[in-house]
């Protein structure tokens, strides 16, 4: 009998842990849901002071349109209209029927059909080789690469290969247009092809404390050259309002290394990197939680990086890329 | 008011660990006098404790919050697998193991009347574990021995949520130095015994049996977890960047927290000399950190086998 009571007692004693933690915070509250994603922006986003936002305000104007048992689509517009005031496309909310967002390259003019490219520049010389989308113009004077998404991962391997066959070449055209980022490690993977020694090429810094100003050290974002094949003539790098988050970092960066010149439009910005977390009712959201300064520590880059040179699709014209020809005119001009 | 609760709570813990220590530091002299006494007396050397190596799987359930990145519980199931060492007499239980394990869990998204959300949270955890336990005379009895003594854990949970973006990957580094109370029980089958079961005739032969209750509560707590924003951008130094070390750089030390886990056991020795061991272990732990807090519980069924190697 004692045994058992002893047994009992230590099964008790083993199951306690709704006594030591926290409550149960899940709900489907539109109050609730408001305030925890309100909070989480007001304490970690990164652009209330470059932007001027004033997000009390803003939490003002958009409580007011809750209410008690609204359906769960009516939240979702709430919410989904509050984020899209911070005007940054690194900020979504995701629910299972609508994900929210801001459409940066919608403020700039479209500036890239890649079908014109295929069957009015490269033709049936294109190659595909990992990642890369590559082929010869200006009669095998300049090499085109177009890299789509900086969420493909890059090999040292196919890099290699593609910059092996272009090594003669007067210049390359890397088309970033319409790339919208990805996994900024290939970042520095591709620059390093670009570089022929270590380079600091911007700063990072990241928020840290409840002040909108709260930020941390910066932290230092260099370019080391690869120990291989390495393209030294000039390039041409294409980017429009499509080139967001790792390839405005992309553009960034050239900025420091004179080889590199950007053709096109300004990107469409994404500098800070965007954190991920859930609302008590399961929705998930992110939101920018650092921002991307040049080696002058100047803080654009979540409004864009600007082209060095300006030039914008021409649709009259679907047989010509407007933008490849000015790069092309520039390598030329460069070479002479 | 949660915090409130939970910080009585841990109040009534100390409590109950100065009351231990007291027990523990009082009586501790006295066993000590005791060994030193028989061994100068008898002029024999100690008999060494039996010495057995563990082997160890198990089903757990498993329960996390993180609430830098969620309010939810994520709960799921889980394998572990442990490998250890144990030395175990009625004066002394020495043991270390190491714990590996990993599964699913998913999030305790409320109800929803339109589209239902699901997310789903995949991890590995790693675990070393220590303890040393000396028995209490004054509190063993021929009802059960009573041990007392310290614990060490350290645990890494590497969790991985696709829905939650960059900060999708979280590792919580847990390391605690705990107060750990034994409590055996000898059950043993002394004489040979004959059961009848749906008129099958079964005889029970004399068998060594043990029922054991472990309580560890944590005095020193320690968590290595992510920082304020929980992702960062560090400092990128082109491709020489090592990844692991980028991904730690904003993470950081707090001492806070708590732990209790507690095991209770069956083990039944063998006639040549292993023996079998089946376990109920709950283990709970909470890690305010720096910023955010962390919390977990596990219940684990575990079968051990326990070969006797000395």
């Amino acid at each position: 009998m004692r045994l058992t009571l002893i047994l009992l007692l230590a099964m008790l004693f083993s199951s306690c842990e709704r006594l030591l933690f926290q409550d149960d915070m899940s709900s489907i509250d539109p109050f609730e849901n408001f305030d925890y994603l309100w909070n989480e922006v007001d304490q970690k986003y990164s652009y209330f002071e470059l932007k001027n936002i004033n997000w009390d305000s803003i939490r003002v104007e958009y409580f007011s349109k809750l209410y008690s048992e609204m359906p769960e689509d009516s939240l979702f517009k709430v919410l989904a209209s509050m984020l899209v005031e911070l005007r940054d496309d690194h900020t979504n909310l995701v629910s299972p029927f609508n994900i929210s967002m801001y459409n940066v390259e919608f403020l700039g003019p479209q500036n890239f059909n890649f079908r014109i490219i295929k069957e009015h520049y490269l033709g049936s010389n294109i190659q595909y080789t990992g990642s890369l989308v590559h082929g010869f113009l200006h009669n095998n004077n300049i090499g085109y690469i177009r890299y789509a998404s900086f969420t493909n991962g890059l090999s040292d391997r196919d890099l290699t290969y593609v910059l092996d066959i272009y090594k003669n070449t007067n210049g390359l055209i890397l088309d970033l247009r319409s790339n919208g980022g990805g996994s900024i490690f290939n970042v520095p993977q591709l620059l390093a092809r670009f570089v022929d020694s270590k380079q600091l090429v911007g700063y990072f810094r990241t928020r840290n404390g409840i002040s909108h100003s709260d930020f941390c050290d910066k932290e230092s974002f260099y370019v080391t050259p690869f120990s291989g094949m390495r393209y030294q003539k000039p390039v041409m790098i294409l980017i429009d309002r499509g080139s967001y988050s790792a390839t405005t970092f992309f553009a960034l960066a050239t900025k420091a290394i004179p080889n590199l010149i950007l053709v096109g439009d300004t990107t469409g910005g994404g500098g800070g990197l965007p954190n991920g977390g859930q609302l008590p009712n399961g929705w998930t959201y992110r939101f920018s939680i650092g921002q991307l300064l040049d080696i002058h520590e100047n803080n654009y880059a979540e409004e864009g990086v600007p082209p060095e040179i300006a030039v914008n699709f021409d649709w009259n014209n679907m047989a010509v890329d407007e933008i490849i020809e000015r790069a092309v005119v520039e390598i030329n001009s460069m070479t002479k | 008011m949660k915090t409130i609760n939970t910080n009585r709570l841990l109040f009534r813990t100390v409590l109950f660990f100065v009351f231990v220590c007291f027990l523990d530091f009082h009586v501790f002299p006295q066993r000590q006098e005791e060994l030193k006494h028989d061994s100068i007396t008898k002029h024999e050397k100690p008999v060494k404790p039996p010495k057995y190596s563990l082997s160890s799987s198990g089903f757990a359930s498993f329960t996390y919050r993180d609430f830098a990145t969620s309010p939810l519980f994520y709960r799921g199931p889980s394998m572990r697998f442990s490998y250890g060492n144990l030395r175990i007499d009625e004066r002394i239980d020495q043991m270390w193991f190491i714990d590996f394990g990993g599964g699913a869990a998913f999030a305790k998204i409320p109800k929803s009347s339109y589209l239902q959300s699901y997310t789903t949270a995949f991890f590995l955890r790693g675990e070393l574990y220590f303890h040393l336990l000396y028995d209490i005379k004054r509190l063993s009895n021929s009802f059960c021995n009573v041990k007392f003594g310290g614990s060490g854990a350290y645990f890494a949970n590497v969790r991985y949520n696709e829905s939650l973006g960059n900060n999708g990957i979280g590792v919580d580094n847990i390391f605690n130095l705990m107060f750990a109370m034994k409590a055996s029980k000898d059950i043993s089958r002394k004489t040979e015994k004959t059961r009848n079961w749906l008129f099958i005739e079964k005889v029970l032969k004399p068998k060594k049996r043990t029922l054991c209750f472990q309580v560890n509560t944590g005095i020193l707590n320690f968590n290595y977890r992510p920082g304020y924003a929980y992702s960062y951008s560090g400092e990128l130094n082109g491709n020489d960047t090592n990844p692991i070390g980028w991904f730690f750089q904003d993470y950081k030390w707090a001492m806070n927290g708590w732990r209790l886990s507690t095991k209770l056991n069956f083990t039944s020795y063998l006639s040549n000399g292993n023996a079998r061991q089946f376990a109920y272990v709950w283990d709970a732990v909470g890690a305010p950190g720096r910023h955010s807090g962390f919390e977990m519980a596990t219940h684990r069924l575990q079968i051990t086998i326990l070969f006797n190697t000395k």
